[in-house]
C-alpha cells in the first residue's frame, strides 16, 4: 500500500513539472510585440503670383492734350505699366524677365527736302536714326543689390529709378539681363515699372515728319523728297509710327 | 550434515538486502530530484509570467539615431555648397523637387530569446494627389529590397514589400531607406501644380515602417543548446530531468516488485531487509 502510495506521489510529481515546463515555454511562444514609427511631410508651397496693376501702357487721352480714338503717343505724353509678383514660396528661387520689342517709333536717316518752297525751313538732314520715345524702369523688390545679378555679359537693371534709357531695345537688353534671387520664404514683393515718354522739344522737324506719315503716308512721300534721287519711305524700314512691346516674369525654383 | 549448504541462503539474502537498501536510495533520491525540479519549474514559470504580466517594454525596438521618432523628413534641405535651399516655414516638414534624403532603420532585440520579426513599410498619401517620390531600401543583409544601385522605383512600391528576419537575442540589424524628389523629373508641370495646390491644401504624404515580432523558441536561434541565458533551455533541461528521475523512478519499482515475487515474506521499504534462517 505503501509503495503504491509512494507511486502515485511519484507520478504527480512528474505531471507537474511536465505540466510546469510546458507552460514556460508556452509563455515564450505568445510572446508578441508590434511596434511602428512614420514621418509624414507637406509638399512645400510654390505660391507665386502675379498682378500686372496696370498694363495699360499706352493711352487715348493724356491730359487732355491729346485726344485720339485710338491709343496713341505724341510729343509731350509720357505713361507706364505696372508689374508686381508676390510670394513667399519654401524653396529658393529666382525671376528672370522677357521683354520683346514689337513696335518702336522712329524716322530713318534720311535728308528730307519738302517739294513745297514754302516749307523749305522744315527741311530736315538726320544722321542717324531719330527714336523719340525714352524709357526708365524703376526696381523695387526687398533683396539686396548683390542678389540681383546680370544673366551674361552687358548690362542690368538695378534697384530704384535710375535705369533710363534712350530706345527701347538698350531696355530691352538690360531687362533680359537682369536675375533676381531668392532665399526660401523670402517674399518676393517685386514691381517693374516701366516707363515712357516723348519729350515736346527733342527734334520738330523730325516729330513733324512722323506726325504727317502717321496720318498718310503716300502723301507724306508725295510732299518730301528724300534723299537724291527720291526714295519712297517705307513703313518699318524708313520709319514706323507704332510703338508696342512684350513683358513676362518667370519665377523659378533653384537647386 | 553440510554447514556450507545453510550459508548459502544467507549470503543471498544479505546480497538482495543490500540492492534493496541501495534501491530504496535511489528511489528517494530520484523523488527528492523530481520535487527539487519542481519547485524550480515553478519559480520559472512564475518568472515567465511575472515578465509576460508587465507591460510592453517593446523588447524589439525601432530606433533611428538612438531615439523612437523616425526622421525620414526634414525641415530644411541643403544643397551640395551647404547652402539651404528649401525650407519648411513654421517648422514643418516638407518636401520638394531636389530635396532628398537617407534614413537608417536599426532593430535591436533587447529580449533574451530570439525573435522572429517582419519589417513592412508603408507610403500614404495625404490626398488624392500623388507625390512623384522615389526610393530605394537596402536590407539588413546589404542587397536591395528596392530598387537596386543604378535603379530607383516609385515611392508607391513600399507598400508591396515585406521582410521576414529572424533577430537573435541582443542582436541589431540594419536597412537604409532612401528617398529623392527629382529636381528635373521631366513634368514640372506637375511639380509646379502640386506646390500650388499645397498652399491651399494638404498635399503630403506619410511613410511607416511597422515592425511585427515573435518569440523564437528554436534551439538552433538561441546560441544551441547550451546558449547560455535562455530561460527556454532550461525549462528543456528540467523536462529532460524530470523524464530521466520518472524513469529511475519507474524501473526501481520494477525492481523492486520482482524481488518482494521472489520473497514475499520481505516487507515494502518500510521492513526489515535482513534475510531469514529456513
Amino acid at each position: 500500500m505503501k509503495k503504491n502510495k509512494m507511486m502515485r506521489v511519484a507520478s504527480a510529481l512528474l505531471v507537474a513539472v511536465l505540466l510546469t515546463t510546458c507552460a514556460i515555454s508556452g509563455t515564450f511562444a505568445k510572446y508578441v510585440t508590434t511596434v511602428s514609427g512614420s514621418d509624414s511631410a507637406r509638399v512645400a508651397t510654390w505660391n507665386i503670383g502675379y498682378n500686372f496693376a496696370q498694363i495699360s501702357t499706352f493711352n487715348k487721352t493724356y491730359d487732355s492734350t491729346v485726344d485720339s480714338a485710338e491709343q496713341v503717343v505724341a510729343p509731350g505724353t509720357s505713361d507706364f505699366g505696372t508689374y508686381i509678383l508676390t510670394g513667399a514660396p519654401e524653396t529658393d528661387y529666382k525671376v528672370t524677365f522677357n521683354f520683346t520689342t514689337q513696335k518702336e517709333v522712329f524716322l530713318g536717316a534720311h535728308n528730307y527736302d519738302y517739294e513745297n518752297e514754302a516749307y523749305t525751313g522744315m527741311d530736315l538732314n538726320l544722321a542717324s536714326n531719330y527714336i523719340p520715345l525714352t524709357w526708365k524702369v524703376t526696381l523695387t523688390t526687398p533683396v539686396d543689390d548683390a542678389d540681383i545679378t546680370a544673366i551674361g555679359s552687358g548690362s542690368c537693371l538695378s534697384k530704384g529709378d535710375g535705369n533710363t534709357f534712350a530706345t527701347m531695345s538698350a531696355m530691352a537688353a538690360a531687362i533680359n539681363n537682369t536675375q533676381i534671387s531668392y532665399d526660401a520664404n523670402e517674399a518676393a514683393e517685386l514691381t517693374i515699372k516701366i516707363e515712357w515718354s516723348w519729350a515736346i522739344g527733342g527734334d520738330d522737324k523730325a516729330d513733324t515728319i512722323l506726325g504727317y506719315l502717321a496720318n498718310d503716308v503716300d502723301a507724306t512721300n508725295g510732299m518730301l523728297k528724300v534723299d537724291d534721287p527720291d526714295q519712297t519711305l517705307v513703313a518699318d524700314t524708313d520709319f514706323c509710327t507704332n510703338v508696342g512691346y512684350t513683358f513676362s516674369m518667370t519665377a523659378e525654383q533653384v537647386d | 550434515m553440510n554447514n556450507s549448504t545453510v550459508q548459502q541462503p544467507r549470503e543471498n539474502e544479505n546480497d538482495r538486502g543490500a540492492l534493496m537498501l541501495t534501491a530504496k536510495k535511489i528511489f528517494w533520491a530520484a523523488i527528492a530530484i523530481l520535487f527539487c525540479l519542481l519547485i524550480l519549474s515553478v519559480i520559472l514559470l512564475s518568472s515567465r509570467l511575472y515578465e509576460y504580466a508587465k507591460t510592453d517594454e517593446r523588447v524589439v525596438q525601432l530606433k533611428s539615431n538612438m531615439d523612437d521618432v523616425l526622421h525620414i523628413f526634414s525641415v530644411q534641405y541643403t544643397n551640395a555648397s551647404g547652402e539651404i535651399t528649401v525650407s519648411g516655414a513654421d517648422g514643418q516638414k516638407v518636401i520638394a523637387p531636389g530635396t532628398s534624403a537617407e534614413y537608417t532603420v536599426r532593430l535591436r532585440n533587447t529580449d533574451k530569446i530570439a525573435l522572429d520579426y517582419t519589417l513592412a513599410p508603408d507610403i500614404l498619401f495625404t490626398s488624392e494627389h500623388k507625390i512623384p517620390l522615389l526610393v530605394r531600401l537596402i536590407g539588413c543583409d546589404g542587397n536591395y529590397l528596392l530598387g537596386d544601385a543604378k535603379t530607383w522605383v516609385p515611392v508607391e512600391q513600399l507598400n508591396t514589400l515585406t521582410d521576414v528576419n529572424t533577430l537573435g537575442r541582443g542582436e541589431s540589424v540594419e536597412y537604409v531607406f532612401q528617398w529623392k524628389w527629382p529636381f528635373e523629373s521631366g513634368d514640372d508641370q506637375t511639380d509646379t501644380n502640386l506646390g500650388i495646390l499645397a498652399g491651399t491644401s494638404d498635399v503630403g504624404l506619410t511613410i511607416t515602417f511597422a515592425l511585427h515580432a515573435e518569440a523564437n523558441t528554436s534551439i538552433e536561434d538561441n546560441g544551441g543548446f547550451f546558449g547560455s541565458g535562455r530561460f527556454e533551455n532550461v525549462a528543456l533541461l528540467i523536462f529532460i530531468l524530470a523524464l530521466i528521475a520518472a524513469i529511475v523512478i519507474l524501473l526501481i519499482s520494477v525492481f523492486r516488485r520482482e524481488q518482494d515475487q521472489k520473497d514475499p515474506d520481505s516487507n515494502d521499504e518500510g521492513s526489515d531487509d535482513t534475510a531469514t534462517e529456513a
